[in-house]
């Protein structure tokens, strides 16, 4: 029952560089992109075709896949119960079962996003923060200050999304690394 | 994530000087409000064999990024053992920032946090110790 929904390719193993917006019949819409007539007027340049295509066949992929989605879901919320029992100082951010079925971000009091990025790198694995340092503006997450998170609380965060070759195994080496970072860190922090 | 150099990655990992002064001659503490990093730098001034006042122990604790921390790390190890006068000297945005070989642009502020972090450290110790007199 949405008015609208964008969408993109790379998200759901489809290529990178296309994307898609649904709108709901009768919702006013201002084009973005001006010049030729592509698309009805509301947006110009030549369509990537080979783009929509592989976008139509990742969507057709997934939709015959329902149960990874099942099976990734299992492993995010196992995640998240891991790290809220084994690191103090930590809330998940959103609600706990209104959210994508393989996301997880968190907010981690004393230590900032960009130093748990590089520390978990260090150790192969791949994250993602809305801290004010990892972003190029030096603002934090517009995401998570609309959620009404302070800027100080933002500085903390981590975010992991998974996908249908995460393991259990990764799960369980990420739940025993990350306290012993965030151990480090806080040692460093002056709180 | 940014693209820091190997030395920037070796203060991170291994930060120098981390740590608390138990009883400092001088702290200073900078919080940058748009990013949000926090930096604490103690010192310990004594004077040496030339009764010049030097900085005879520093140590510092960063809430921050790769930078951040990094920065701080770095402008203790610069300054340590140096005296007062050739502390000021040598801290600045630039030397520090060319010891880590380099900062991306968008973390050349961290370096000028930490200068200023252990120029407020000297503010206060001279603060205190014109106070005692």
């Amino acid at each position: 029952g949405v008015d609208a929904l964008s969408l993109s390719g790379h998200k759901i193993y489809g290529p990178k560089g296309i994307g898609a917006l649904y709108l709901k019949k009768g919702t006013p819409f201002v084009s973005q992109i001006h010049g030729g007539r592509q698309e009805r007027g509301k947006r110009a340049g030549t369509e990537n075709v080979a783009g929509i295509v592989g976008l139509g066949k990742a969507i057709e992929i997934i939709n015959k896949d329902k149960s990874s989605l099942k099976r990734i879901q299992k492993l995010r919320d196992y995640l998240i119960k891991g790290i809220l029992k084994n690191i103090s100082g930590v809330i998940l951010t959103g609600h706990p079962q209104k959210r994508l079925p393989n996301n997880a971000s968190f907010c981690i009091k004393n230590v900032e996003g960009e130093a748990l990025l590089i520390s978990l790198d260090q150790l192969g694995i791949a994250a993602s923060s809305g801290s004010a340092c990892t972003s190029g503006s030096l603002k934090p997450s517009h995401v998570l200050l609309a959620m009404g998170l302070s800027p100080e609380i933002a500085h903390g965060s981590l975010r992991l999304t998974l996908g249908k070759q995460n393991t259990k195994a990764e799960i369980d080496y990420l739940i025993k690394e990350l306290p012993k970072i965030v151990q480090r860190l806080r040692k460093i922090s002056p709180f | 994530m940014q693209l820091y150099s190997k030395k920037v990655i070796e203060h991170f990992t291994h930060p120098k000087n981390m740590g608390v002064i138990k009883k400092p001659s001088g702290v200073g503490i900078v919080g940058n409000p748009i990013c949000g990093d926090i930096m604490k730098i103690y010192i310990k001034v004594d004077k040496n064999k030339k009764g010049e006042e030097f900085i005879k122990d520093i140590k510092f604790q960063t809430l921050g990024c790769g930078a951040a921390i990094a920065t701080s790390s770095m402008v203790t190890e610069l300054v340590k053992g140096k005296t007062i006068k050739e502390a000021i000297k040598i801290s600045n945005r630039q030397n520090i920032t060319k010891k880590l070989d380099g900062l991306p642009p968008s973390k050349l502020h961290c370096s000028l946090l930490a200068d200023r972090a252990l120029k407020k450290a000297i503010a206060n110790y001279r603060k205190k110790k014109n106070e005692i007199k």
